[in-house]
C-alpha cells in the first residue's frame, strides 16, 4: 500500500515531467493536497481549467486550509477568464475570503475583459463571502457604490478598515477614475480635492494591510 | 477516425500520399508518415478488415517496397514501435444523471462503471463527466492511463458521480455531447502530441429534452468531429427517439441501469478494437538520393490459410539520407493544420524551404475497395473564449501564485 502522501522528490519529478506524470502521481496519491494542487496547476497550464477546478474542489474537500493558497487563487483567476468561468466563480464562492479577494481583483484589474469584470461585480454584489476581509469589504463597498456621494460617505470606513485593495480604489478616485456606475457621469467630481479622501489615502499608505 | 497530421521533418520530403488496400479486404489507413535523417522512415497506420480492427500483428506481417523492390526486413531493421510513443489516446465518458435513480440503480451504475473505467484506463487516460439539463458537462474525475489499473476501494470518484447534484432538471444530451467533445479535444491537445485519438462514450438515460440546439446541428457536429463516438442508451425511450447519429462508431442499448454490464462490455471491446488496430512501423531506408515510391504491404493469414493483403502507397524524398540510422529513433510527426476531414500533407524541407505540393492526390479518397487514403482531421478546437480572449495576469503583491 503506498504511503498517503508523495515525498518532495516524487512531486518535483512529476512537476518537471508535466501533466501526464502529475495525473499518474495524483492517481497514486489521491488524498494528498499538495499533489492535487500541483496537478491543478499543471491542468491550468494546459488550459484544462474545468479539470483544474475539479481538482481544486477535491483538494479543498481534503484540506479546507488550502483555500488560503495563492496557487489556487492564481488558477481560479485565470479560469474565471476562460470557458470554465462559471465553474470558477462557483469555486470562488466556496473559497471564502480569498474567493472574494479574487472576485474583487477580477472586477477592478485593467486588462480583464468587461464581461468577466461585470460577472465578478455581480458575484461580489450577490454572494460576498461571510468571512471576506475588511479590506475587501470596504473596497467592494466603494466599487459598488452607485454615485459619488455614496462613495464619499464610505471614506471614513475605508480609512478605518481598508488595506491594499481599498487604497488602490481611493488612488483611482483621486486621479479622477474608478467610476463604478455608468449612469453617474460626473462620478468622482465630489471627491476632487477632498481632504477626507487625501487623509484616507495617507492613512492607508502609512499602514496598508495586506 | 483520428486527428492526424502528415508532415515531413528533417531530411526528407514527403511528396505524396496515396493508399490502397486492394488485396483481400484489408484496409490500411495511414494516420501519419515521417521521414528523418539519416534514413528513418516511419508510418503510423490503422489496419482493419470487414470494419473491425486487426490486432496482434507482428513485424513479419509487414513488408516494405521501395521503387517496386521488396526490401529485406532484417536489412532495413523493420521495427514495430509502441504506438503510445507517438500518439495520445483518451476517452471521455459522459454519464446522463438527469434521471432520478433508486439506490439499487445507483449501486448497479457505480459497479458497472467502475469496472468499465478500470478496463479502459489500462489502455488510455479517461475522463468521467456527468451531465443533466445544464448546457455544459461537469467533470467528475480524470483517470490517468495505468496498464495495471485495478478496482480501487479508496477511489471516491464513483461516489462523487452518484452524489451528483442536478443543477437543471431537464436533460441536455445534445449540448453535453458537444461540450464533452470539446473538452476531449482540449485534453488531447494539452498533451501536445501530433497524433491524437479521442473516444467519446455517451451513456444516455434520456433523449435531449432541453432543445438548446437542433438535432441537425449536433448531427453535423458529430459527423465532422475527429473523435470516435460510442453511444449507450438506457431504457425504452431510445426505440422511438432518433439519437443513433450520436453513436457514429457504435451504438448499443441497455434495458435498464441495472443491466449495463453487458452493453458496457461491448463498448469496451469496441474501444479495445480501435486501440489495437494501430501500428507504428519504423525502418531504415537504403535510399540515399532522389524520390522513392514506398509501399507498405501487410499480409495476414486466417485459420483456414486464406491470405488477406492490405497496402499503402506513398512517396518520399531521400535527399540527404545516409548511414547511421537507428529504427528505434522516435519519429517526429510534426503538427500540420488540416482542413475539413480531408488529408493534408504538410511537407517541409530540412532547411525550411517551402513545401512542395503532393504530386499524387492527397485529398481523401476511397478506392474501389473502400480504402481511405487518409484520416487526417482538423486540429482540436480550442474553447472559443480562451482562443479569442487573452487572459489577464493577476495583480502583483496580492498573494497570487
Amino acid at each position: 500500500m503506498p504511503p498517503p502522501a508523495a515525498d518532495d522528490a516524487q512531486l518535483r519529478l512529476a512537476v518537471t515531467q508535466g501533466l501526464p506524470a502529475m495525473e499518474a502521481l495524483a492517481a497514486r496519491y489521491t488524498a494528498d493536497p499538495p499533489v492535487l494542487l500541483a496537478l491543478a496547476s499543471a491542468q491550468a497550464q494546459a488550459e484544462r481549467y474545468d479539470a483544474a477546478i475539479a481538482t481544486i474542489e477535491r483538494a479543498l474537500a481534503l484540506a479546507p486550509s488550502s483555500a488560503q493558497s495563492g496557487k489556487i487563487m492564481g488558477i481560479l483567476w485565470r479560469a474565471a477568464q476562460s470557458p470554465a468561468a462559471e465553474e470558477s466563480f462557483a469555486c470562488l464562492r466556496e473559497l471564502g475570503s480569498r474567493g472574494a479577494d479574487v472576485e474583487f481583483d477580477l472586477a477592478t484589474t485593467v486588462g480583464v475583459r468587461d464581461a468577466v469584470r461585470e460577472r465578478a461585480k455581480a458575484e461580489l454584489s450577490n454572494h460576498m463571502a461571510l468571512d471576506a476581509s475588511s479590506d475587501t469589504r470596504a473596497a467592494t463597498a466603494l466599487l459598488l457604490a452607485p454615485d459619488c456621494a455614496t462613495r464619499k460617505s464610505l471614506l471614513d470606513r475605508a480609512a478605518r478598515d481598508g488595506g491594499k485593495r481599498t487604497l488602490a480604489m481611493l488612488e483611482r478616485f483621486s486621479s479622477g477614475v474608478g467610476c463604478s456606475s455608468s449612469s453617474d457621469g460626473s462620478c468622482n467630481a465630489c471627491l476632487m480635492g477632498s481632504p477626507v479622501l487625501a487623509h484616507a489615502i495617507a492613512q492607508l499608505r502609512a499602514g496598508a494591510k495586506p | 477516425m483520428r486527428r492526424a497530421s502528415f508532415a515531413l521533418s528533417a531530411a526528407a520530403l514527403l511528396l505524396g500520399a496515396s493508399g490502397c488496400g486492394l488485396a483481400g479486404s484489408m484496409n490500411v489507413e495511414p494516420v501519419a508518415v515521417s521521414t528523418q535523417k539519416p534514413g528513418n522512415v516511419a508510418l503510423y497506420v490503422a489496419v482493419s478488415q470487414h470494419g473491425a480492427g486487426v490486432a496482434g500483428l507482428d513485424k513479419q506481417a509487414f513488408k516494405v517496397y521501395e521503387n517496386g523492390v521488396a526490401l529485406d526486413s532484417n536489412q532495413i531493421e523493420l521495427t514495430l514501435l509502441p504506438t503510445a510513443s507517438a500518439a495520445t489516446q483518451r476517452a471521455a465518458i459522459l454519464v446522463d444523471m438527469s434521471k432520478t435513480l433508486s439506490k439499487g440503480e445507483k449501486e448497479a451504475l457505480g459497479a458497472s462503471l467502475r469496472s468499465f473505467i478500470v478496463r479502459l484506463r489500462q489502455r488510455e487516460a479517461v475522463s468521467l463527466y456527468a451531465f443533466d439539463g445544464s448546457e455544459k458537462v461537469h467533470l467528475v474525475a480524470d483517470y490517468a492511463k495505468d496498464a495495471r489499473a485495478e478496482p480501487d476501494e479508496k477511489d471516491t470518484s464513483m461516489d462523487r458521480l452518484l452524489a451528483f447534484s442536478r443543477r437543471d432538471s431537464s436533460s441536455s444530451l445534445y449540448t453535453a455531447v458537444m461540450d464533452g467533445a470539446q473538452k476531449l479535444s482540449a485534453s488531447l491537445a494539452a498533451e501536445g502530441r501530433p497524433i491524437q485519438s479521442g473516444t467519446l462514450i455517451v451513456i444516455a438515460l434520456n433523449p435531449d429534452l432541453a432543445g438548446r440546439v437542433d438535432s441537425s446541428k449536433v448531427r453535423d457536429f458529430v459527423a465532422n468531429s475527429p473523435h470516435h463516438y460510442l453511444l449507450l442508451t438506457v431504457g425504452m425511450w431510445a426505440t422511438s427517439a432518433d439519437v443513433s447519429f450520436i453513436g457514429k462508431n457504435g451504438e448499443t442499448r441497455a434495458a435498464s441501469v441495472s443491466t449495463l454490464s453487458s452493453p458496457l462490455e461491448t463498448v469496451a471491446r469496441t474501444v479495445d478494437d480501435d486501440y489495437f488496430k494501430n501500428y507504428l512501423v519504423s525502418y531504415c531506408s537504403p535510399a540515399r538520393a532522389g524520390t522513392r515510391e514506398l509501399r507498405l504491404e501487410i499480409t495476414t493469414t486466417d485459420s483456414q490459410g486464406k491470405k488477406s493483403i492490405g497496402r499503402y502507397d506513398t512517396e518520399f524524398d531521400a535527399s540527404g539520407f545516409g548511414p547511421g540510422c537507428n529504427p528505434l529513433f522516435l519519429p517526429h510527426f510534426a503538427v500540420a493544420p488540416a482542413k475539413d476531414n480531408g488529408a493534408k500533407v504538410a511537407s517541409s524541407s530540412p532547411n525550411g524551404a517551402s513545401a512542395k505540393p503532393a504530386p499524387k492526390s492527397a485529398a481523401p479518397a476511397t478506392t474501389g475497395d473502400n480504402v481511405k487514403i487518409s484520416s487526417a482531421a482538423p486540429p482540436a478546437t480550442k474553447p472559443a473564449a480562451s482562443a479569442a480572449a487573452p487572459i489577464a495576469e493577476p495583480p502583483s503583491g496580492l498573494g497570487y501564485e
